[in-house]
């Protein structure tokens, strides 16, 4: 497998993992009075900080593995494919979290759920562009 | 599914280039040993330039590497 492939799971494995556990910290510490009344704020850092962290870590250690197995190799015009691929899949919900928390900000909804749509925007594009980069590297990039 | 029409002879023309290994193709035009095993099994077509370097590669024409069919892949 690829160094860019195993790179492509990582990032999957690790954006899945940090959104499943923002969530059950949140459902954890509901309390009954409502979810918008939760401190999600820190949740939410330490999740996001928590899987860039790992994710860099992750990318050091493959890479590190690469070379001692001598299997590094520079990616190649079917790795950028596949990397521009996946970033065009995955804006579209990038977009969509932009505009749901434009649209709350004009409504004057509780930041609760303006961090949080933009929040599940960024987090559910990168596991899109994993998903489209571990399937592009599997079964090809459809066009 | 196959995302590609092309279909090609790299496999044979490799063996018949004294057992050219998918790295040793890979390091000729520039691909990685990954890329070169995509292009085999029909999950990544190369451009054309790509296309050209691996005729080249093995001396032949284009069309002795590479064919395109709107039928069932082999």
């Amino acid at each position: 497998m690829a160094v860019q492939e195993q790179n492509a799971w990582a990032m999957l494995v690790i954006g899945v993992v940090a959104v499943g556990v923002y969530l059950t910290l949140l459902l954890i510490s509901l309390d009954g009075s409502g979810i918008t009344t939760v401190a999600y704020q820190p949740l939410m850092l330490w999740t996001i900080g928590g899987a860039i962290v790992v994710g860099i870590a992750a990318n050091i250690l493959i890479t590190i593995r690469a070379n001692v197995a001598g299997e590094r190799e520079k990616p190649d015009q079917r790795d950028r494919e596949i990397e521009r691929f996946a970033v065009s899949v995955s804006q579209a919900f990038l977009v969509i979290g932009g505009l749901a928390a434009l649209l709350m900000a004009l409504a004057e909804w509780e930041w609760f759920w303006i961090a949080n749509a933009l929040y599940f925007g960024f987090a559910l594009s990168g596991i899109l562009e994993g998903i489209s980069k571990v399937t592009a590297y599997r079964r090809g990039v459809p066009w | 599914m196959k995302p590609t029409k092309v279909t090609n002879h790299i496999r044979a023309l490799r063996f018949a280039h004294d057992e050219m290994t998918q790295a040793e193709l890979g390091e000729h035009i520039g691909m990685t040993r990954q890329t070169v095993i995509a292009i085999e099994q029909g999950r990544y077509a190369p451009s054309l330039e790509t296309a050209f370097l691996i005729a080249k590669v093995f001396n032949v024409p284009l069309d002795e590497v590479f064919q395109y069919t709107e039928g069932e892949q082999p």
